[in-house]
């Protein structure tokens, strides 16, 4: 086993060093010099979770709030965690107004990644929770174009989201502009693919990926905005209103359990299906979403569609007649 | 002197006769503005997952033509091994051709090479699949050097400075999926793809076929293929191809195609797989 103390090792430290005199690859990176140090101020810890710890700080080039993500690589055995390489190649190549920005990344120890982001002021989650959620239907509509807009260019770029939640939308309050975020299980997506099915928050988690499909594409993304839209306009999460055992009864519950006619291909995807749940007729959405017009319900209806086949994609979501009133488009 | 024999197994799996199929189902009808738009998305986006232009040139003058033979056919081998997509493959030999042209480094070693080869498929795995592998195990396959974890953890890292993260790289294998949608019934896809992933894996090992973009590669494996299996809807396929590409791409593709079908032809004479010749001069691995 070759190791760190082994005679190759100086060769090794000799390309090493050849790679950071090397003029091109600092051209490449797109990073600044001492971009290992990240440059930043802490201020304060904003944030703190599984993965690792989000600071506020003070970039001390420009003086400008960042945000900092310290992530704990916990298994070294496997090298950088997937997690971190998607997110950070993914964000590299996305760039759209309503996807935030990610200005550096560095390495502390070899045990911290440490991605610095654009400063955001707070998330949609908070923004529901703490202000008593977007009551005017111009806030909603205005933060519901934005993210359809950020979906879109995501999947143009043939890339899912696949973790969409109000928590991973970021706000800048004083230009209600809406920014996503946490590309974490993000990835490239191909026709024909299968994915993983441990993915997302089950609240906001697409039908077909709770009956266990590792086939799916854009529409899993779609049916999180929608559970994203009724959120903004009831002020909690469609599905933990509904009284249920788990997420797909209430979503049955919701929308009626799917037949063969409603959901072609449900009933391999799913062959237990009548002996998992009873046969639910739909109670409507209009039964728990009351405070939306007309069109929003219709739009809503189409995102959160059984079958993945009938969902509307961002694209056409965009184009949708709930829009069509709006300036500031 | 057999550590520096290519083994080509993989490659010879496949029958070197390509028998005819009487009624081939209708190809997809490509006409449509999506894709059109994707396909010119990533034609755009190829140019900035290229290696640097001087590259086999480079390869020639530090004799590494046949070292990277080695290393793509280890790619190969740890596909089947571990069960991974080629998709995944031909992203590992872009970081590599990336990293090496980057990098422009004057005395290589052997090792080294392997070394940053563990870090690039390691690297396209953990971007591209459901799960990955650990560092100790991605190594079990055939390699004359073996190395700690913390090592090729600090290579990944070098690895991904000098990509600066951008890892999303369209291949050939892209454009051949993303052509190849809907293309044909499900019992004859799966022959027709790996017909074509043979003719991409030979280009790859290929110095003259790096000259080429992916998307060149690409649409040649498939029109060659198609010539094979299906000729009737080749010429229908191709004409629409070229209609939405420029001029200069046009000429790329009908150079590429000559070279692919000169090739196929010699390994089906042959009756053995094609391989590039070996450099005049080879690194010798001695094994510790």
């Amino acid at each position: 086993m070759w190791n760190e103390e082994s005679d190759w090792i100086g060769s090794f430290d000799a390309l090493l060093a050849r790679l950071a005199e090397c003029s091109m690859c600092s051209r490449r990176s797109g990073e600044r010099p001492g971009a290992a140090q990240m440059d930043v101020k802490i201020l304060d810890v904003a944030a703190e979770g599984g993965y690792g710890r989000v600071f506020r700080c003070l970039d001390v080039h420009t003086g400008a709030l960042v945000a900092m993500k310290q992530i704990t690589m916990v298994r070294l055995s496997q090298g950088i965690p997937a997690q971190i390489i998607r997110e950070v190649s993914l964000l590299r190549e996305l760039h759209h107004a309503n996807i935030v920005k990610l200005l550096r990344v560095g390495f502390t120890e070899n045990r911290y990644v440490n991605l610095v982001f654009e400063h955001l002021d707070y998330d949609l989650h908070q923004f529901i929770v703490n202000r008593g959620y977007p009551k005017d239907a111009t806030t909603v509509k205005s933060f519901m174009f934005q993210i359809l807009s950020a979906v879109a260019y995501c999947h143009s770029r043939k890339v899912l989201h696949r973790d969409l939640k109000p928590s991973n939308v970021l706000i800048n309050h004083s230009k209600r502009l809406i920014k996503l975020a946490d590309f974490g299980l993000a990835r490239e997506f191909a026709d024909d693919f299968l994915y993983t099915e441990k993915l997302g928050t089950s609240w906001y988690r697409a039908p077909e990926i709770l009956c266990h499909s590792r086939q799916y594409s854009t529409q899993v993304d779609l049916w999180s905005v929608g559970c994203i839209f009724a959120e903004m306009v009831i002020g909690q999460p469609l599905f933990q209103v509904i009284n249920c055992r788990d997420e797909l009864e209430g979503i049955f519950k919701l929308l009626g359990t799917p037949t063969e006619e409603t959901w072609p291909g449900i009933t391999k995807l799913m062959p237990n299906l009548h002996i998992y749940c009873s046969k639910f007729d739909p109670l409507g959405l209009e039964t728990f979403v009351t405070d939306l017009e007309p069109s929003g319900l219709n739009l809503l209806s189409m995102m959160l569609c059984l079958d993945p086949s009938k969902r509307i994609s961002a694209e056409a979501s965009l184009k949708h007649a709930y829009f069509t009133d709006v300036n500031w488009i | 002197m057999d550590n520096l024999l290519c083994d080509e197994v993989w490659l010879s799996k496949s029958s070197n006769t390509f028998e005819e199929v009487s009624d081939p189902v209708a190809l997809k009808s490509y006409e449509n503005e999506e894709f059109e738009e994707a396909f010119a998305v990533c034609l755009e986006k190829e140019v900035s997952f290229l290696p640097e232009s001087d590259y086999t040139k480079y390869l020639h003058s530090n004799n590494l033509i046949f070292p990277r033979c080695r290393v793509i056919q280890w790619f190969i081998k740890c596909r089947s091994r571990f069960n991974i997509s080629f998709g995944t493959v031909f992203l590992a030999v872009n970081y590599l051709d990336r990293f090496v042209s980057i990098c422009q480094c004057h005395d290589w070693e052997y090792w080294m090479l392997e070394l940053i080869s563990i870090a690039c498929l390691s690297i396209a795995i953990k971007f591209n699949e459901m799960s990955a592998l650990s560092l100790h195990e991605i190594q079990v396959e055939n390699l004359d050097y073996s190395f700690q974890s913390n090592v090729i953890l600090k290579m990944e890292l070098i690895l991904l400075k000098v990509l600066g993260w951008r890892l999303n790289s369209v291949t050939s294998f892209s454009f051949v999926e993303m052509l190849s949608v809907g293309f044909l019934e499900p019992h004859l896809h799966e022959k027709f793809i790996s017909r074509v992933i043979d003719l991409l894996i030979q280009a790859t090992l290929d110095q003259k076929m790096l000259e080429f973009r992916p998307s060149i590669v690409g649409i040649s494996a498939l029109w060659c293929t198609l010539d094979q299996l299906f000729p009737p809807k080749s010429d229908t396929y191709i004409a629409y191809i070229m209609s939405i590409l420029n001029q200069s791409q046009k000429d790329d593709i009908i150079k590429c195609h000559k070279l692919m079908e000169t090739q196929t032809s010699m390994r089906c004479e042959n009756h053995h797989c094609y391989c590039p010749l070996s450099p005049t001069t080879v690194l010798y691995i001695e094994h510790a």
